[in-house]
């Protein structure tokens, strides 16, 4: 087990509330990684695309972590993951979809454009928090990350390139 | 008529029609069971069955016609009536059918709508709910000594809201989906799908309850996501409306009726007021208070929507205080 105290996460959220409680739920579970929110699936996407230009100096690493919010405003959690989806390295990224109800056609939509996990989001303190040391304890520790999330973008590029990997078809 | 032309009975616009047929029946042939018309002798045209042949001598020789005529008018009236009758109905099915293809696409109109909203519900309804329950539940643990017994006492009223409010959500967005989802007809061996049920629910197993299955559990025909929620909402009632401090007993059972299966839940449970028992399948009706039995009413109401979908039905008897017995009537399996 490698602890990935460095990595990144990134949450996509537009409800201020589920913002608040999400971050006093990491707190709770001790993730002591930096964590950059964005308020909605268009910021999620400038956000990334600053990745992949490595115009953000400070931080030419992708996230380690995507936690995606389904119902947002101007771009949705979906029209996320099919633009992620789209991306040449960008799509390696682990994606956890965060939803106010597990609606059976989401669960499938998401999982088809790519999503790692769906999770319905918890109601209580308590669960909220359990969620949180879940993340810390698989997604964080167990979970081994892509070349992007830990070398950054230039280096996943490398990568890529010289071992060919080929852009599946759509 | 005797002594007058026959050809006096044709109509004029059949004039023709006894030459034609003469030659035929010259030519040898015999002619029967023609529908026509003619002229009764008071003038009024008539239908008629005629039937013609030639009269021959022993040389084979024709030497007169044998015709028969039979007033067939009232059938032929008859028929023209039904034949009226007959376009009538085709006419009425074809407005119908317009009129049901014009419902179909009201309904499916509110079909979508009506996803539309229970996504709504279960979307922006609960993000409220969701803050409600966990700031409540923040100023709770981070203030609860500041705000004292009674204000945290009323805290946790506002939690316990919020938390049936969200139980209520799931319910009716539950009662939703069976309503809408469609429903495939399989057999299903209930004798697993109820020890299924018991094994992932600890309420169903000791020493929270005694689940006891009467064996052998007879197959039915139905949907397995919907039986499945119906039978654990049916042991879930069976086993929370009990006195308090008695260990639920709960027996399973199944009996032949007919073409169906009657799967039977009996409890030894607190039982149902006559009075009661007629609004127990219809929605948000409850019977028991919150405090003394929580619940949203909504449990049996997606029992009875279930059975329906399922060409099946529901139903219980039951005395106070000595029990339950509901039953889930489905079609049996056949050979």
């Amino acid at each position: 087990m490698t602890s990935h105290h460095q990595l990144q996460i990134l949450v996509a959220e537009d409800d201020e509330n589920d913002v608040l409680l999400l971050e006093r739920a990491f707190k709770e579970a001790a993730i002591a990684n930096p964590v950059r929110f964005v308020r909605d699936g268009q910021e999620a996407i400038t956000y990334l695309e600053a990745v992949c230009r490595s115009v953000e100096r400070g931080e030419p690493r992708a996230p380690g972590l995507l936690l995606l919010d389904l119902k947002m405003p101007r771009r949705t959690g979906m029209d996320v993951l099919r633009w992620l989806h789209e991306q040449p390295i960008l799509r390696c990224l682990p994606v956890i979809v965060f939803s106010s109800s597990a609606n059976q056609s989401d669960v499938e939509r998401a999982y088809l454009l790519g999503a790692n996990a769906f999770v319905t989001k918890p109601s209580s303190v308590e669960q909220r928090a359990a969620l949180a040391r879940f993340i810390k304890g698989f997604w964080l520790e167990f979970n081994q990350p892509p070349i992007v999330s830990v070398e950054g973008f230039d280096a996943a590029q490398k990568v890529h390139a010289a071992q060919e990997f080929a852009m599946p078809v759509l | 008529m005797i002594g007058r032309p026959a050809l006096r009975l044709l109509p004029p616009e059949r004039q023709e029609e006894e030459r034609v047929a003469f030659g035929r029946l010259l030519r040898g042939e015999r002619l029967e069971a023609i529908e026509t018309t003619r002229l009764h002798q008071d003038g009024e045209p008539r239908w008629v069955r005629l039937s013609l042949s030639a009269i021959k001598n022993p040389a084979g020789e024709v030497v007169g016609l044998a015709k028969i005529a039979r007033d067939i008018t009232a059938r032929k009236l008859a028929e023209l009536t039904l034949r009226e009758a007959k376009k009538q109905l085709g006419l009425r099915a074809l407005e119908l059918e317009i009129k049901v293809r014009e419902r179909t696409a009201k309904l499916q109109e509110t079909v979508g709508e009506l996803e539309a909203f229970s996504y709504s519900l279960s979307h922006d309804m609960r993000a409220p709910l969701r803050a409600i329950q966990s700031f409540a539940e923040i100023v709770l643990a981070d203030h609860g000594e500041q705000i004292g017994l009674t204000g945290a006492g009323r805290l946790k009223r506002v939690i316990s809201a919020a938390q049936r409010m969200e139980r209520l959500i799931e319910d009716v967005l539950a009662y939703s989906r069976v309503s809408r989802r469609t429903v495939v007809s399989d057999p299903i061996d209930v004798e697993k799908l109820i020890e299924e049920i018991i094994a992932e629910w600890p309420e169903f197993q000791p020493p929270k309850a005694e689940i006891v299955i009467q064996r052998p559990l007879l197959p039915v025909v139905g949907h397995a996501v919907s039986l499945s929620q119906c039978l654990t909402n049916l042991l879930d009632n069976a086993v929370k409306f009990v006195a308090p401090g008695v260990t639920p007993r709960v027996r399973v059972r199944t009996e032949p009726i007919g073409e169906q299966v009657r799967l039977w839940v009996e409890d030894n449970g607190i039982g149902i007021e006559p009075a009661a028992r007629r609004r127990l399948f219809a929605m948000f009706q409850r019977v028991h208070s919150e405090r003394e039995y929580a619940g949203t009413g909504i449990g049996l109401v997606i029992i009875r929507k279930a059975a329906e979908r399922m060409g099946g039905e529901v139903g219980v008897e039951s005395e106070p205080g000595k029990g339950s017995r509901f039953w889930l009537q489905l079609p049996k399996v056949l050979p």
